[in-house]
């Protein structure tokens, strides 16, 4: 009868545990989308119980529904924030690789520039939007000079990093056989600085968007910052919801794409220890 | 191929010598009155090296020990034109150590293996090499291929990893591999086992001596091990601190291939202990 009991006893305690894990692993996993799920489901439910006016607040189906029903709108203001956005972003990366060349290249350059970027870095540069638009005008001119100039300065202070702190060691390695300065650079300087390069290009991204909207929401007539700014004056809440949305898909795919890139062309730093035992 | 032909002494090369010099050969090495002097023309002037006289055999593997601060690693980056001497001169087969950096022929290996973390081991092996090709230089028609440098270090199989996959000891022989594919008139190694732990260093020591019978260059090397320094060398170069010049110069006539044990011998015994004795008087 004992003997019964004692078989009987660990099996039950061990099956519980088995259960709590299964479940702790599924909010571990899936935790996030429940909660977003949880909270709009809330915010649903919520508005049409109390009865919210739409223009305060709409309820995400009607923000859903509208994006359906007002879809070449959003895809036309939409391909003009991302075109300005990727224009602006694109000239930015090239100045920002190109002026961080040619610092890495004539130190007296970079000993006059280099300390006037880093103080810019801190500086608020969506607060110049304004005087961007009274010298170039509004447009797409305006916007792209915006973008770039926001986007910038992260690319810069980012690549410079990454050209300077070159190990002492690798540099030792390319003096041994003479290698040229062109060598030194393309061979060693550019693909060490990648991962740091990269970290401000993904930093970029998210505020080339950014300029993109500030720039959209001070004066233009399209783009999903203006759709924002227009569905806010018109209290049509449900399209400024909509154009948001948009802007967070596009945001995020920006992200995603560059972190995609990123994968495909970098090297990531490793603790040397890390998959010793892998290879 | 053995010690039999290498305890013949080999004459030093003449200066006028250099167009005989073979691709495939290693060379000798003279140092002439090296002074180092950090600082020179400051407040306070350090002389890092004073009057290094030093004539290395080609085919010789001479190790240099001394305490730190004794300008043993300054010394090895002026041979290998890393560093200007304040006066004297390295000349390498009769070449300025200057032109031979310029030419690809310096094979140097440091306590880190500084392998670029981002290319293969394979390409990392072949990089000075296409770096030498790349900016004008004449890479040695003889130098050997990539695949078979990894043979001769152990890493066949290894080629695809990057260098983070591998361990302390396999970087090291990437390095070493990297030097050799130069196929350098003299390899210059600072420390290149300090990093590694006792046994891979053991290890490393035979898989250097190996690699050393096969291509035979001409071999300066740095260490604080004496046991290292005595198992390895022809010759091993006692220095002394403030200002770092040669102390004493002692023959290792240990019959060589060099085995485990060798160490076991009472010749090796007594090398490392009157090594041992000579760094504790010059250190005090």
């Amino acid at each position: 009868m004992t003997a019964v009991h004692s078989t009987d006893d660990p099996l039950a305690a061990a099956r519980r545990p088995a259960r709590g894990v299964s479940v702790y692993a599924f909010v571990d996993r899936f935790g996030p989308w429940l909660l977003t799920a949880f909270l709009i489901g809330f915010w649903e439910f919520a508005v049409r119980f109390f009865e919210v006016p739409t223009y305060l607040l709409p309820t995400p189906s009607q923000i859903v529904l509208l994006m359906y029903k007002e879809w070449p709108l959003i895809q036309m203001h939409g391909t003009a924030t991302i075109t300005s956005t990727i224009a602006g972003y694109v000239c930015a990366v090239f100045f920002a690789l190109l002026v961080s060349a040619i610092m890495i290249r004539f130190s007296l350059v970079e000993r006059c520039l280099m300390p006037i970027f880093v103080a810019l870095q801190s500086v608020p540069k969506i607060a110049i939007a304004p005087l961007i638009l009274v010298w170039v005008g509004a447009g797409f001119h305006s916007k792209l000079l915006v973008v770039t100039a926001i986007a910038f300065f992260p690319i810069v202070i980012n690549t410079m990093t990454g050209f300077k702190e070159v190990d002492r060691g690798l540099r030792d390695v390319f003096t041994s056989v003479a290698a040229t300065e062109r060598q030194i650079f393309f061979q060693l300087r550019l693909p060490y600085a990648m991962p740091y390069i990269f970290a401000g290009l993904r930093i970029a991204t998210t505020l080339a968007v950014l300029g993109a909207i500030v720039a959209e929401y001070l004066a233009a007539s399209n783009g999903l910052g203006y759709l924002v700014l227009s569905g806010s004056f018109n209290f049509n809440t449900a399209r400024s919801f909509a154009a948001i949305l948009a802007l967070a898909i596009i945001g995020t795919s920006f992200f995603g794409l560059m972190s995609l890139i990123e994968s495909r062309l970098s090297w990531k730093r490793q603790a040397s220890s890390d998959q010793t035992t892998e290879g | 191929m053995t010690a039999q032909d290498r305890s013949e002494p080999i004459p030093l090369i003449e200066a006028g010598a250099v167009e005989t010099m073979g691709m495939d050969a290693s060379a000798s090495i003279a140092i002439s009155n090296v002074t180092v002097v950090y600082g020179a023309g400051g407040a306070e002037p350090v002389t890092a090296l004073k009057d290094i006289d030093l004539r290395m055999k080609d085919g010789e593997f001479v190790s240099l020990i001394g305490p730190s601060g004794c300008g043993k690693t300054t010394l090895l980056k002026v041979v290998a034109d890393l560093m200007r001497p304040t006066s004297g001169e390295v000349t390498i087969g009769g070449t300025s150590s200057a032109e031979l950096r310029k030419a690809g022929r310096l094979g140097l290996v440091f306590q880190q293996a500084s392998l670029m973390p981002w290319l293969t081991v394979r390409r990392n092996i072949g990089l000075l090499r296409s770096l030498v090709a790349g900016h004008g230089g004449k890479v040695s028609a003889t130098s050997t291929p990539v695949e078979q440098l990894l043979d001769v270090v152990g890493l066949a199989g290894f080629g695809d990893k990057l260098p983070h996959q591998l361990s302390g000891g396999m970087q090291q022989r990437a390095a070493l591999a990297r030097a050799l594919a130069l196929d350098p008139a003299v390899l210059l190694m600072d420390e290149p086992f300090a990093a590694l732990d006792e046994i891979t260093r053991d290890r490393m020591a035979f898989e250097l001596m190996r690699v050393w019978q096969q291509y035979r260059k001409t071999v300066l090397f740095v260490t604080h091990s004496l046991g290292e320094a005595v198992l390895l060398s022809d010759r091993v170069v006692l220095m002394s601190p403030r200002p770092g010049r040669i102390h004493r110069i002692y023959d290792i006539g240990l019959p060589r291939p060099r085995t485990p044990e060798t160490r076991l011998t009472e010749g090796f015994s007594k090398l490392v202990l009157e090594l041992n004795r000579a760094l504790y008087e010059v250190m005090h």
